[in-house]
Protein backbone atom coordinates (compact mmCIF):
# COMPACT_ATOMS: atom_id res chain seq x y z
CA UNK A 1 0.00 0.00 0.00
CA UNK A 2 2.75 2.20 1.14
CA UNK A 3 4.97 1.78 -2.40
CA UNK A 4 1.78 3.10 -4.29
CA UNK A 5 1.39 5.93 -2.01
CA UNK A 6 4.45 6.61 -2.83
CA UNK A 7 4.38 6.29 -6.80
CA UNK A 8 1.39 8.36 -6.29
CA UNK A 9 3.57 11.27 -4.48
CA UNK A 10 5.64 11.41 -7.25
CA UNK A 11 3.11 11.51 -9.81
CA UNK A 12 1.17 14.20 -8.38
CA UNK A 13 4.70 15.95 -8.26
CA UNK A 14 5.28 15.48 -11.87
CA UNK A 15 1.94 16.51 -12.60
CA UNK A 16 2.04 19.84 -11.10
CA UNK A 17 5.52 20.62 -12.79
CA UNK A 18 3.66 20.29 -16.17
CA UNK A 19 0.85 22.80 -14.85
CA UNK A 20 3.83 24.93 -13.75
CA UNK A 21 5.00 24.46 -17.50
CA UNK A 22 1.40 24.77 -19.05
CA UNK A 23 0.94 28.32 -17.11
CA UNK A 24 4.30 29.58 -18.69
CA UNK A 25 3.58 28.82 -21.94
CA UNK A 26 -0.23 30.45 -21.69
CA UNK A 27 1.45 33.31 -20.19
CA UNK A 28 3.96 33.14 -23.20
CA UNK A 29 1.45 32.07 -25.91
CA UNK A 30 -0.89 35.36 -25.38
CA UNK A 31 2.01 38.09 -25.20
CA UNK A 32 2.72 36.25 -28.53
CA UNK A 33 -0.46 36.89 -29.65
CA UNK A 34 -1.12 40.17 -28.37
CA UNK A 35 1.88 41.44 -30.27
CA UNK A 36 1.92 39.57 -32.78
CA UNK A 37 -1.70 41.25 -33.34
CA UNK A 38 -0.45 44.86 -32.92
CA UNK A 39 1.85 43.81 -36.45
CA UNK A 40 -1.08 41.92 -37.95
CA UNK A 41 -0.03 38.55 -36.99
CA UNK A 42 -2.10 37.05 -34.46
CA UNK A 43 -1.53 33.73 -33.34
CA UNK A 44 -4.61 31.32 -34.98
CA UNK A 45 -6.95 29.77 -32.64
CA UNK A 46 -4.94 31.23 -29.32
CA UNK A 47 -8.60 31.41 -28.02
CA UNK A 48 -9.22 27.26 -28.13
CA UNK A 49 -5.57 26.77 -26.89
CA UNK A 50 -5.70 28.88 -23.68
CA UNK A 51 -8.73 27.68 -22.69
CA UNK A 52 -7.64 23.87 -22.89
CA UNK A 53 -4.58 24.53 -21.26
CA UNK A 54 -6.52 26.33 -18.81
CA UNK A 55 -8.35 23.30 -18.29
CA UNK A 56 -5.42 20.75 -17.96
CA UNK A 57 -3.65 23.44 -15.19
CA UNK A 58 -6.82 22.94 -12.88
CA UNK A 59 -6.94 18.75 -13.62
CA UNK A 60 -3.24 18.01 -13.25
CA UNK A 61 -3.54 20.17 -9.95
CA UNK A 62 -6.35 18.55 -8.37
CA UNK A 63 -4.60 16.27 -6.41
CA UNK A 64 -2.29 18.05 -4.63
CA UNK A 65 -4.82 20.89 -3.68
CA UNK A 66 -6.57 18.08 -2.01
CA UNK A 67 -3.48 16.59 -0.07
CA UNK A 68 -2.09 20.27 0.80
CA UNK A 69 -5.53 21.22 2.40
CA UNK A 70 -5.98 24.15 0.21
CA UNK A 71 -10.06 23.50 0.09
CA UNK A 72 -11.47 26.37 2.18
CA UNK A 73 -14.05 24.53 5.07
CA UNK A 74 -15.88 26.30 7.62
CA UNK A 75 -14.27 25.81 10.97
CA UNK A 76 -16.89 27.08 13.41
CA UNK A 77 -17.84 23.79 14.66
CA UNK A 78 -15.38 21.23 14.29
CA UNK A 79 -12.30 22.95 16.27
CA UNK A 80 -14.40 22.35 19.62
CA UNK A 81 -14.50 18.72 19.38
CA UNK A 82 -12.22 16.64 20.41
CA UNK A 83 -9.17 15.39 17.96
CA UNK A 84 -10.78 12.12 17.84
CA UNK A 85 -14.38 13.46 16.46
CA UNK A 86 -12.42 15.35 14.14
CA UNK A 87 -11.00 12.40 12.68
CA UNK A 88 -14.38 10.39 12.37
CA UNK A 89 -15.79 13.50 10.76
CA UNK A 90 -12.93 13.92 8.55
CA UNK A 91 -13.53 10.09 7.57
CA UNK A 92 -16.84 10.14 6.78
CA UNK A 93 -16.56 13.77 4.95
CA UNK A 94 -13.69 11.86 2.68
CA UNK A 95 -15.61 9.25 2.12
CA UNK A 96 -18.67 11.06 0.74
CA UNK A 97 -16.30 13.22 -1.33
CA UNK A 98 -14.87 10.07 -2.54
CA UNK A 99 -18.31 8.67 -4.18
CA UNK A 100 -18.83 11.96 -5.32
CA UNK A 101 -15.32 12.85 -7.30
CA UNK A 102 -15.37 8.67 -8.52
CA UNK A 103 -18.73 10.02 -10.02
CA UNK A 104 -17.57 12.70 -11.42
CA UNK A 105 -14.25 11.27 -12.76
CA UNK A 106 -16.61 8.12 -14.30
CA UNK A 107 -18.99 10.85 -15.97
CA UNK A 108 -15.52 12.79 -17.39
CA UNK A 109 -14.75 9.81 -19.33
CA UNK A 110 -18.02 8.93 -20.64
CA UNK A 111 -18.11 12.70 -21.39
CA UNK A 112 -15.11 12.55 -23.36
CA UNK A 113 -16.26 9.46 -25.22
CA UNK A 114 -19.44 10.59 -26.53
CA UNK A 115 -17.40 13.65 -27.70
CA UNK A 116 -15.13 11.18 -29.69
CA UNK A 117 -17.77 9.48 -30.81
CA UNK A 118 -19.82 12.55 -32.26
CA UNK A 119 -16.35 13.54 -33.98
CA UNK A 120 -16.59 17.05 -32.70
CA UNK A 121 -13.30 19.14 -32.90
CA UNK A 122 -12.35 22.61 -31.95
CA UNK A 123 -13.46 25.35 -34.25
CA UNK A 124 -10.35 27.01 -35.62
CA UNK A 125 -7.81 24.61 -35.50
CA UNK A 126 -10.06 21.15 -35.51
CA UNK A 127 -8.56 20.05 -32.52
CA UNK A 128 -9.94 16.95 -30.89
CA UNK A 129 -11.50 18.39 -27.72
CA UNK A 130 -12.00 14.91 -26.30
CA UNK A 131 -8.78 14.54 -25.39
CA UNK A 132 -8.72 17.24 -22.93
CA UNK A 133 -11.94 16.26 -21.47
CA UNK A 134 -10.25 12.55 -20.92
CA UNK A 135 -7.19 14.44 -19.78
CA UNK A 136 -9.48 16.46 -16.77
CA UNK A 137 -11.18 12.77 -16.47
CA UNK A 138 -7.32 11.45 -15.43
CA UNK A 139 -7.31 14.71 -13.29
CA UNK A 140 -10.49 13.74 -11.25
CA UNK A 141 -9.36 10.00 -11.12
CA UNK A 142 -6.05 10.90 -9.24
CA UNK A 143 -8.34 13.78 -7.27
CA UNK A 144 -10.00 10.18 -5.94
CA UNK A 145 -6.95 8.60 -5.42
CA UNK A 146 -5.76 11.71 -3.22
CA UNK A 147 -8.73 11.22 -0.89
CA UNK A 148 -8.28 7.89 -0.80
CA UNK A 149 -4.48 8.50 0.81
CA UNK A 150 -6.11 11.51 3.24
CA UNK A 151 -8.43 8.70 3.99
CA UNK A 152 -5.58 5.77 5.22
CA UNK A 153 -3.75 8.97 7.26
CA UNK A 154 -6.85 10.06 8.81
CA UNK A 155 -7.18 5.75 9.29
CA UNK A 156 -3.86 6.10 10.80
CA UNK A 157 -4.00 8.39 12.97
CA UNK A 158 -7.37 6.95 14.56
CA UNK A 159 -5.28 3.57 15.16
CA UNK A 160 -2.35 5.42 17.04
CA UNK A 161 -4.72 6.57 19.91
CA UNK B 1 -42.34 18.05 -2.66
CA UNK B 2 -42.50 21.05 -4.32
CA UNK B 3 -39.49 22.65 -6.21
CA UNK B 4 -39.38 25.26 -3.66
CA UNK B 5 -39.43 22.74 -0.93
CA UNK B 6 -37.23 20.26 -2.08
CA UNK B 7 -35.11 23.72 -2.94
CA UNK B 8 -35.27 25.14 0.84
CA UNK B 9 -34.38 21.66 1.84
CA UNK B 10 -31.13 21.79 -0.13
CA UNK B 11 -29.90 24.73 1.41
CA UNK B 12 -30.73 23.45 4.65
CA UNK B 13 -28.15 20.43 4.36
CA UNK B 14 -26.02 22.47 2.55
CA UNK B 15 -25.46 24.88 5.90
CA UNK B 16 -25.61 21.37 8.00
CA UNK B 17 -22.72 19.82 5.75
CA UNK B 18 -20.42 22.98 6.04
CA UNK B 19 -20.86 22.59 9.73
CA UNK B 20 -18.23 19.64 9.20
CA UNK B 21 -15.89 21.31 7.39
CA UNK B 22 -16.21 19.38 4.44
CA UNK B 23 -14.87 21.83 2.01
CA UNK B 24 -17.31 24.25 0.67
CA UNK B 25 -16.70 23.20 -3.17
CA UNK B 26 -17.37 19.89 -2.48
CA UNK B 27 -20.52 20.85 -0.64
CA UNK B 28 -21.94 22.59 -3.26
CA UNK B 29 -21.16 20.30 -5.91
CA UNK B 30 -22.49 17.09 -3.88
CA UNK B 31 -25.50 19.36 -2.80
CA UNK B 32 -26.38 20.65 -6.30
CA UNK B 33 -25.93 17.40 -7.65
CA UNK B 34 -27.91 15.32 -5.62
CA UNK B 35 -30.41 17.91 -5.58
CA UNK B 36 -30.78 18.11 -9.58
CA UNK B 37 -30.89 14.29 -9.61
CA UNK B 38 -33.83 14.56 -7.56
CA UNK B 39 -35.77 17.11 -9.46
CA UNK B 40 -35.39 15.73 -12.56
CA UNK B 41 -33.31 12.40 -12.76
CA UNK B 42 -30.15 10.79 -12.14
CA UNK B 43 -29.19 10.57 -15.69
CA UNK B 44 -29.56 14.33 -15.88
CA UNK B 45 -28.12 14.62 -13.04
CA UNK B 46 -24.78 12.57 -13.95
CA UNK B 47 -24.63 14.99 -17.25
CA UNK B 48 -24.78 18.04 -15.59
CA UNK B 49 -21.83 17.29 -13.31
CA UNK B 50 -19.09 16.23 -15.85
CA UNK B 51 -20.55 19.02 -18.20
CA UNK B 52 -20.49 21.79 -16.42
CA UNK B 53 -16.97 20.99 -14.68
CA UNK B 54 -15.40 20.84 -18.15
CA UNK B 55 -16.79 24.07 -19.22
CA UNK B 56 -15.91 25.92 -16.04
CA UNK B 57 -12.28 24.41 -16.71
CA UNK B 58 -11.87 25.23 -20.19
CA UNK B 59 -13.80 28.67 -19.49
CA UNK B 60 -11.76 31.14 -21.71
CA UNK B 61 -12.95 34.21 -19.83
CA UNK B 62 -11.75 32.25 -16.05
CA UNK B 63 -8.44 31.73 -17.31
CA UNK B 64 -7.85 35.09 -15.92
CA UNK B 65 -7.97 33.79 -12.60
CA UNK B 66 -4.86 31.72 -12.81
CA UNK B 67 -2.54 34.54 -14.92
CA UNK B 68 -3.71 37.00 -12.06
CA UNK B 69 -2.80 35.00 -9.08
CA UNK B 70 0.51 34.53 -10.49
CA UNK B 71 1.36 37.96 -10.88
CA UNK B 72 0.58 38.66 -7.33
CA UNK B 73 3.13 35.68 -6.34
CA UNK B 74 5.89 36.73 -8.83
CA UNK B 75 5.20 40.19 -7.27
CA UNK B 76 5.87 38.56 -3.70
CA UNK B 77 8.67 35.96 -4.65
CA UNK B 78 10.23 38.85 -6.43
CA UNK B 79 10.51 41.19 -3.45
CA UNK B 80 8.65 43.88 -5.21
CA UNK B 81 6.56 43.77 -2.28
CA UNK B 82 9.41 44.56 0.35
CA UNK B 83 10.33 47.76 -2.36
CA UNK B 84 6.63 48.44 -1.67
CA UNK B 85 6.40 48.70 1.84
CA UNK B 86 9.69 50.58 2.31
CA UNK B 87 8.97 53.36 0.02
CA UNK B 88 5.28 54.24 1.98
CA UNK B 89 7.20 53.55 5.17
CA UNK B 90 9.63 56.60 4.43
CA UNK B 91 6.59 58.74 2.93
CA UNK B 92 4.51 57.79 6.63
CA UNK B 93 6.98 56.45 8.68
CA UNK B 94 7.34 59.57 10.85
CA UNK B 95 4.09 60.18 12.10
CA UNK B 96 2.22 58.34 14.64
CA UNK B 97 0.94 55.56 13.44
CA UNK B 98 2.51 55.97 9.96
CA UNK B 99 3.77 52.25 9.43
CA UNK B 100 0.51 51.00 10.26
CA UNK B 101 -0.50 53.66 7.53
CA UNK B 102 2.13 52.93 5.24
CA UNK B 103 1.07 49.20 4.93
CA UNK B 104 -2.44 49.74 4.19
CA UNK B 105 -1.11 51.86 1.34
CA UNK B 106 1.51 49.32 0.23
CA UNK B 107 -1.22 46.70 0.85
CA UNK B 108 -3.59 48.77 -1.90
CA UNK B 109 -0.29 49.20 -4.17
CA UNK B 110 0.32 45.63 -4.00
CA UNK B 111 -3.47 44.26 -4.62
CA UNK B 112 -3.09 46.69 -7.76
CA UNK B 113 -1.24 43.52 -9.32
CA UNK B 114 -2.46 40.87 -6.96
CA UNK B 115 -6.38 39.71 -7.15
CA UNK B 116 -6.99 38.17 -3.81
CA UNK B 117 -7.28 38.87 -0.40
CA UNK B 118 -5.45 36.23 2.00
CA UNK B 119 -2.47 36.49 -0.12
CA UNK B 120 -2.53 40.40 0.05
CA UNK B 121 -2.50 40.49 3.64
CA UNK B 122 -0.46 37.14 3.98
CA UNK B 123 2.17 39.05 1.69
CA UNK B 124 2.07 42.49 3.80
CA UNK B 125 1.89 39.98 7.06
CA UNK B 126 5.39 39.03 6.03
CA UNK B 127 6.73 42.12 4.85
CA UNK B 128 5.34 45.01 7.44
CA UNK B 129 4.94 43.07 10.67
CA UNK B 130 8.16 41.87 11.90
CA UNK B 131 9.11 46.17 11.10
CA UNK B 132 6.45 47.17 12.91
CA UNK B 133 7.43 45.00 15.85
CA UNK B 134 10.54 47.01 15.56
CA UNK B 135 9.66 50.40 16.03
CA UNK B 136 7.36 49.15 19.08
CA UNK B 137 3.92 48.67 17.74
CA UNK B 138 1.09 47.10 19.77
CA UNK B 139 -0.27 43.85 17.82
CA UNK B 140 -3.62 45.38 17.79
CA UNK B 141 -2.76 47.65 15.47
CA UNK B 142 -0.52 46.32 12.93
CA UNK B 143 -2.11 42.96 12.98
CA UNK B 144 -5.24 44.54 12.45
CA UNK B 145 -4.13 46.93 10.05
CA UNK B 146 -2.29 43.86 7.83
CA UNK B 147 -5.48 41.76 8.01
CA UNK B 148 -8.02 44.35 7.16
CA UNK B 149 -5.69 45.87 4.40
CA UNK B 150 -5.15 42.70 2.64
CA UNK B 151 -8.86 43.19 1.91
CA UNK B 152 -7.97 46.33 -0.32
CA UNK B 153 -5.76 43.92 -2.55
CA UNK B 154 -9.41 42.23 -3.06
CA UNK B 155 -10.94 45.95 -3.52
CA UNK B 156 -8.13 47.15 -6.06
CA UNK B 157 -8.21 45.83 -9.45
CA UNK B 158 -7.46 42.65 -11.05
CA UNK B 159 -9.63 41.35 -8.41
CA UNK B 160 -10.76 37.80 -8.39
CA UNK B 161 -14.44 38.20 -6.90
CA UNK B 162 -14.55 41.07 -9.76
CA UNK B 163 -14.18 38.58 -12.50
CA UNK B 164 -16.35 35.72 -11.26
CA UNK B 165 -19.08 38.40 -10.49
CA UNK B 166 -18.75 39.23 -14.03
CA UNK B 167 -19.03 36.01 -15.00
CA UNK B 168 -21.71 35.59 -13.29
CA UNK B 169 -23.89 38.21 -14.48
CA UNK B 170 -22.74 38.71 -17.53
CA UNK B 171 -20.93 42.46 -16.90
CA UNK B 172 -17.67 43.98 -18.46
CA UNK B 173 -14.58 42.98 -16.02
CA UNK B 174 -12.84 45.76 -17.66
CA UNK B 175 -15.73 47.89 -16.42
CA UNK B 176 -15.83 46.33 -12.78
CA UNK B 177 -11.94 46.84 -12.49
CA UNK B 178 -11.97 50.45 -13.54
CA UNK B 179 -15.27 51.24 -11.19
CA UNK B 180 -13.05 49.66 -8.29
CA UNK B 181 -10.31 52.19 -8.21
CA UNK B 182 -11.49 54.93 -6.47
CA UNK B 183 -13.67 52.83 -3.80
CA UNK B 184 -10.18 51.34 -3.15
CA UNK B 185 -8.19 54.73 -2.91
CA UNK B 186 -11.60 56.19 -0.64
CA UNK B 187 -11.64 53.29 1.57
CA UNK B 188 -7.52 53.49 1.68
CA UNK B 189 -8.05 57.11 2.87
CA UNK B 190 -10.63 55.98 5.58
CA UNK B 191 -8.29 53.37 7.14
CA UNK B 192 -5.53 55.85 7.06
CA UNK B 193 -8.43 58.37 9.40
CA UNK B 194 -8.64 55.22 11.18
CA UNK B 195 -5.55 54.94 12.14
CA UNK B 196 -5.27 58.91 13.17
CA UNK B 197 -8.10 58.73 15.20
CA UNK B 198 -7.36 55.48 16.99
CA UNK B 199 -3.46 56.61 17.79
CA UNK B 200 -4.24 59.69 19.16
CA UNK B 201 -6.57 57.86 21.55
CA UNK B 202 -4.01 55.49 22.29
CA UNK B 203 -0.36 56.89 21.39
CA UNK B 204 1.33 53.54 22.83
CA UNK B 205 -0.23 51.53 19.77
CA UNK B 206 1.94 52.97 17.06
CA UNK B 207 4.45 55.31 18.12
CA UNK B 208 6.07 57.91 15.68
CA UNK B 209 9.25 56.23 14.13
CA UNK B 210 12.29 58.00 12.30
CA UNK B 211 11.68 60.42 9.79
CA UNK B 212 12.75 60.54 6.17
CA UNK B 213 14.42 63.44 4.28
CA UNK B 214 12.95 64.28 1.38
CA UNK B 215 15.34 63.54 -1.27
CA UNK B 216 15.51 59.64 -0.13
CA UNK B 217 11.29 59.75 0.24
CA UNK B 218 11.47 60.99 -3.99
CA UNK B 219 14.17 58.26 -4.64
CA UNK B 220 12.10 55.51 -2.93
CA UNK B 221 9.76 56.21 -5.49
CA UNK B 222 11.77 55.17 -8.36
CA UNK B 223 11.36 51.49 -6.77
CA UNK B 224 7.74 51.86 -7.47
CA UNK B 225 8.54 51.74 -10.87
CA UNK B 226 7.37 48.45 -12.42
CA UNK B 227 4.18 48.12 -10.13
CA UNK B 228 3.34 51.36 -11.80
CA UNK B 229 4.32 50.21 -15.32
CA UNK B 230 2.98 46.83 -14.74
CA UNK B 231 -0.65 48.16 -13.18
CA UNK B 232 -0.57 50.91 -16.46
CA UNK B 233 -0.03 48.50 -18.74
CA UNK B 234 -2.86 45.84 -17.53
CA UNK B 235 -5.60 48.32 -16.93
CA UNK B 236 -4.40 50.91 -19.72
CA UNK B 237 -4.08 48.27 -22.01
CA UNK B 238 -7.61 47.17 -21.33
CA UNK B 239 -9.27 50.80 -21.23
CA UNK B 240 -7.80 50.81 -25.00
CA UNK B 241 -9.10 47.69 -26.21
CA UNK B 242 -6.04 46.63 -26.87
CA UNK B 243 -6.72 43.29 -25.07
CA UNK B 244 -8.99 41.24 -23.11
CA UNK B 245 -8.71 40.52 -19.20
CA UNK B 246 -7.03 37.02 -19.92
CA UNK B 247 -4.75 38.79 -22.68
CA UNK B 248 -3.96 41.50 -19.74
CA UNK B 249 -3.23 39.28 -17.35
CA UNK B 250 -0.65 37.15 -19.89
CA UNK B 251 0.66 40.43 -20.07
CA UNK B 252 1.37 41.82 -16.67
CA UNK B 253 2.82 38.36 -15.78
CA UNK B 254 5.11 38.50 -18.47
CA UNK B 255 5.60 42.24 -17.35
CA UNK B 256 6.26 41.24 -14.17
CA UNK B 257 8.37 38.77 -14.83
CA UNK B 258 10.75 41.38 -16.88
CA UNK B 259 10.95 43.07 -14.17
CA UNK B 260 12.00 41.05 -11.71
CA UNK B 261 14.57 39.64 -14.00
CA UNK B 262 16.03 43.13 -14.80
CA UNK B 263 16.74 43.58 -11.24
CA UNK B 264 17.81 39.91 -11.22
CA UNK B 265 15.68 39.07 -8.19
CA UNK B 266 14.24 36.21 -9.03
CA UNK B 267 15.78 32.80 -8.30
CA UNK B 268 14.56 29.34 -9.77
CA UNK B 269 13.12 28.30 -6.60
CA UNK B 270 11.41 31.13 -5.96
CA UNK B 271 9.76 31.15 -9.31
CA UNK B 272 8.64 27.03 -8.96
CA UNK B 273 7.62 28.22 -5.86
CA UNK B 274 5.07 31.09 -7.19
CA UNK B 275 4.04 28.82 -9.97
CA UNK B 276 2.97 25.98 -7.30
CA UNK B 277 1.33 28.33 -5.13
CA UNK B 278 -0.49 29.66 -8.04
CA UNK B 279 -1.77 26.09 -9.25
CA UNK B 280 -2.86 25.31 -5.81
CA UNK B 281 -4.92 28.68 -5.58
CA UNK B 282 -6.22 28.80 -9.18
CA UNK B 283 -7.54 25.10 -8.23
CA UNK B 284 -8.77 25.82 -5.14
CA UNK B 285 -10.86 29.15 -6.74
CA UNK B 286 -11.64 27.15 -9.60
CA UNK B 287 -13.32 24.17 -7.85
CA UNK B 288 -15.06 26.53 -5.92
CA UNK B 289 -16.85 28.26 -9.36
CA UNK B 290 -17.81 24.77 -10.85
CA UNK B 291 -19.50 23.70 -7.27
CA UNK B 292 -21.27 27.18 -7.23
CA UNK B 293 -22.24 26.61 -10.86
CA UNK B 294 -23.75 23.01 -10.54
CA UNK B 295 -25.39 24.33 -7.32
CA UNK B 296 -26.48 27.18 -9.45
CA UNK B 297 -28.32 24.82 -11.66
CA UNK B 298 -29.71 23.42 -9.08
CA UNK B 299 -31.09 26.43 -7.42
CA UNK B 300 -32.07 28.22 -10.99
CA UNK B 301 -34.78 24.63 -10.86
CA UNK B 302 -36.46 24.83 -7.30
CA UNK B 303 -37.36 28.75 -8.58
CA UNK B 304 -36.10 29.97 -5.23
CA UNK B 305 -33.89 32.76 -6.70
CA UNK B 306 -37.21 34.05 -8.74
CA UNK B 307 -39.31 33.24 -5.56
CA UNK B 308 -37.10 35.37 -3.34
CA UNK B 309 -37.09 38.45 -5.53
CA UNK B 310 -40.95 38.61 -6.07
CA UNK B 311 -41.46 37.94 -2.15
CA UNK B 312 -38.73 40.83 -1.36
CA UNK B 313 -40.63 43.07 -4.28
CA UNK B 314 -43.92 41.96 -3.01
CA UNK B 315 -42.93 43.95 0.65
CA UNK B 316 -43.54 47.29 -0.97
CA UNK B 317 -40.32 48.31 0.94
CA UNK B 318 -38.05 51.89 -0.74
CA UNK B 319 -35.23 50.23 -2.55
CA UNK B 320 -32.68 51.26 -0.11
CA UNK B 321 -34.23 49.24 2.73
CA UNK B 322 -33.95 46.21 0.36
CA UNK B 323 -29.96 47.23 -0.60
CA UNK B 324 -29.35 47.70 3.13
CA UNK B 325 -31.16 43.90 4.15
CA UNK B 326 -29.57 42.40 1.49
CA UNK B 327 -26.43 44.10 2.81
CA UNK B 328 -27.16 43.02 6.02
CA UNK B 329 -27.40 39.21 4.62
CA UNK B 330 -24.03 39.42 2.95
CA UNK B 331 -22.60 40.97 6.51
CA UNK B 332 -24.03 37.76 8.94
CA UNK B 333 -22.93 35.35 5.83
CA UNK B 334 -19.48 36.53 5.35
CA UNK B 335 -18.92 36.06 9.38
CA UNK B 336 -19.27 32.37 8.83
CA UNK B 337 -17.82 31.93 5.16
CA UNK B 338 -15.23 32.61 2.82
CA UNK B 339 -15.81 35.77 0.55
CA UNK B 340 -15.95 34.45 -3.09
CA UNK B 341 -17.80 31.35 -1.98
CA UNK B 342 -20.71 33.10 -0.70
CA UNK B 343 -20.55 35.58 -3.40
CA UNK B 344 -20.77 32.78 -5.95
CA UNK B 345 -23.15 31.00 -3.63
CA UNK B 346 -25.88 34.43 -3.31
CA UNK B 347 -25.59 35.78 -7.22
CA UNK B 348 -28.01 33.66 -8.64
CA UNK B 349 -30.64 34.44 -5.70
CA UNK B 350 -29.71 38.37 -4.93
CA UNK B 351 -28.86 39.72 -8.46
CA UNK B 352 -32.38 39.47 -10.17
CA UNK B 353 -33.70 41.43 -7.06
CA UNK B 354 -31.18 43.97 -7.63
CA UNK B 355 -31.91 43.99 -11.42
CA UNK B 356 -35.66 44.48 -10.51
CA UNK B 357 -34.98 47.58 -8.42
CA UNK B 358 -32.80 49.23 -11.22
CA UNK B 359 -29.64 49.45 -9.67
CA UNK B 360 -26.40 49.80 -11.39
CA UNK B 361 -25.23 46.22 -11.64
CA UNK B 362 -21.35 47.28 -11.72
CA UNK B 363 -22.13 49.49 -8.71
CA UNK B 364 -23.63 46.64 -7.03
CA UNK B 365 -20.71 44.75 -8.14
CA UNK B 366 -18.25 46.67 -6.15
CA UNK B 367 -20.64 47.10 -3.05
CA UNK B 368 -20.59 43.21 -2.89
CA UNK B 369 -16.91 43.50 -3.05
CA UNK B 370 -16.58 46.01 0.03
CA UNK B 371 -18.71 43.62 1.75
CA UNK B 372 -17.06 40.31 0.96
CA UNK B 373 -14.08 42.10 2.23
CA UNK B 374 -15.87 43.17 5.89
CA UNK B 375 -16.56 39.28 6.03
CA UNK B 376 -13.19 38.47 5.91
CA UNK B 377 -11.79 40.20 8.95
CA UNK B 378 -15.15 39.39 10.99
CA UNK B 379 -15.32 36.93 13.73
CA UNK B 380 -15.62 33.71 13.68
CA UNK B 381 -14.50 33.15 10.00
CA UNK B 382 -12.21 35.74 9.15
CA UNK B 383 -9.72 34.17 6.74
CA UNK B 384 -7.39 36.99 6.79
CA UNK B 385 -7.01 37.18 10.67
CA UNK B 386 -6.11 33.63 10.14
CA UNK B 387 -4.14 34.04 7.49
CA UNK B 388 -2.43 36.84 9.71
CA UNK B 389 -2.16 34.75 12.52
CA UNK B 390 -0.49 32.09 10.70
CA UNK B 391 2.14 33.92 8.96
CA UNK B 392 2.98 35.50 12.88
CA UNK B 393 3.87 32.02 14.37
CA UNK B 394 6.81 32.33 11.83
CA UNK B 395 7.97 36.02 12.61
CA UNK B 396 10.14 37.05 15.03
CA UNK B 397 8.98 37.74 18.40
CA UNK B 398 6.24 34.87 17.83
CA UNK B 399 2.46 34.64 17.39
CA UNK B 400 0.09 37.06 17.91
CA UNK B 401 -2.95 36.60 20.04
CA UNK B 402 -5.73 35.85 17.81
CA UNK B 403 -8.36 38.15 19.89
CA UNK B 404 -5.57 40.75 19.57
CA UNK B 405 -6.13 40.68 15.72
CA UNK B 406 -10.20 40.67 16.25
CA UNK B 407 -9.86 43.39 18.52
CA UNK B 408 -7.41 45.22 15.78
CA UNK B 409 -9.91 44.90 12.73
CA UNK B 410 -12.65 46.34 14.45
CA UNK B 411 -12.04 49.78 14.17
CA UNK B 412 -10.65 49.42 10.30
CA UNK B 413 -14.67 47.23 10.31
CA UNK B 414 -15.99 50.96 10.83
CA UNK B 415 -14.44 52.27 8.25
CA UNK B 416 -15.74 49.80 5.82
CA UNK B 417 -19.35 50.48 6.56
CA UNK B 418 -18.25 54.34 6.46
CA UNK B 419 -17.47 53.61 3.28
CA UNK B 420 -20.19 51.25 1.84
CA UNK B 421 -23.10 53.85 3.11
CA UNK B 422 -20.87 56.74 1.46
CA UNK B 423 -21.11 55.36 -1.60
CA UNK B 424 -24.54 53.99 -1.41
CA UNK B 425 -25.46 57.75 -0.69
CA UNK B 426 -22.89 58.70 -3.60
CA UNK B 427 -22.82 55.95 -6.10
CA UNK B 428 -21.33 57.87 -8.74
CA UNK B 429 -17.64 57.48 -6.24
CA UNK B 430 -18.25 53.97 -8.13
CA UNK B 431 -19.45 54.63 -11.16
CA UNK B 432 -18.17 57.99 -12.63
CA UNK B 433 -14.93 56.63 -13.57
CA UNK B 434 -16.28 53.86 -16.01
CA UNK B 435 -18.91 56.52 -17.35
CA UNK B 436 -16.14 58.50 -18.43
CA UNK B 437 -14.27 55.54 -19.73
CA UNK B 438 -16.41 53.72 -21.61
Amino acid sequence: MFSILKVFDWLSGKMLLLGGILLVAMMALTCVDVVGRMFGYPVFGTYELISFMAALVVAVALPDTHSSKMHIGVELLTTRFSTKTQHIIELITDLVALILFAVVAWRMFLYGFKLRQSGEVSMNLGLPEYMVTLAVGFGFLFFTVAIVKSLVETLNKLKKR
Amino acid sequence: MGPTTIGVVGILVMILLFLTRMPVAYVMTLVGFVGFSSMVSLQGGLNLVAKEFYNTFSNYDLTTIPLFILMGQLVFGSGISTRLYNAAHMWLGGVRGGMAMATVTSCTAFGAVCGSSPATAATMATVGMPEMRRFGYRDELSAGAVASGGGLGMIMPPSVVMIVYGILTEQSIGKLFMAGIVPALVVTLLFIITIMIWCSYAPEQGPAGESFSWRARFRSLLSLGEVVFVFGLVMGGLFAGWFTPTEAAGVGVFGVLLASLARRQLTWRKFADALYETLRSSCMVMLLVAGATVFGKFMAITRIPFEVASWIGAFDLPAVVIVAMIILVYFIGGCVMDALALVMLTIPIFYPVIQMLGYDPIWFGIIIVLISQMGVITPPVGINVYVVYGVSRGLPGGAVRLESIFTGVMPFLGAIVVAIVLMTIFPQIITFLPEILY
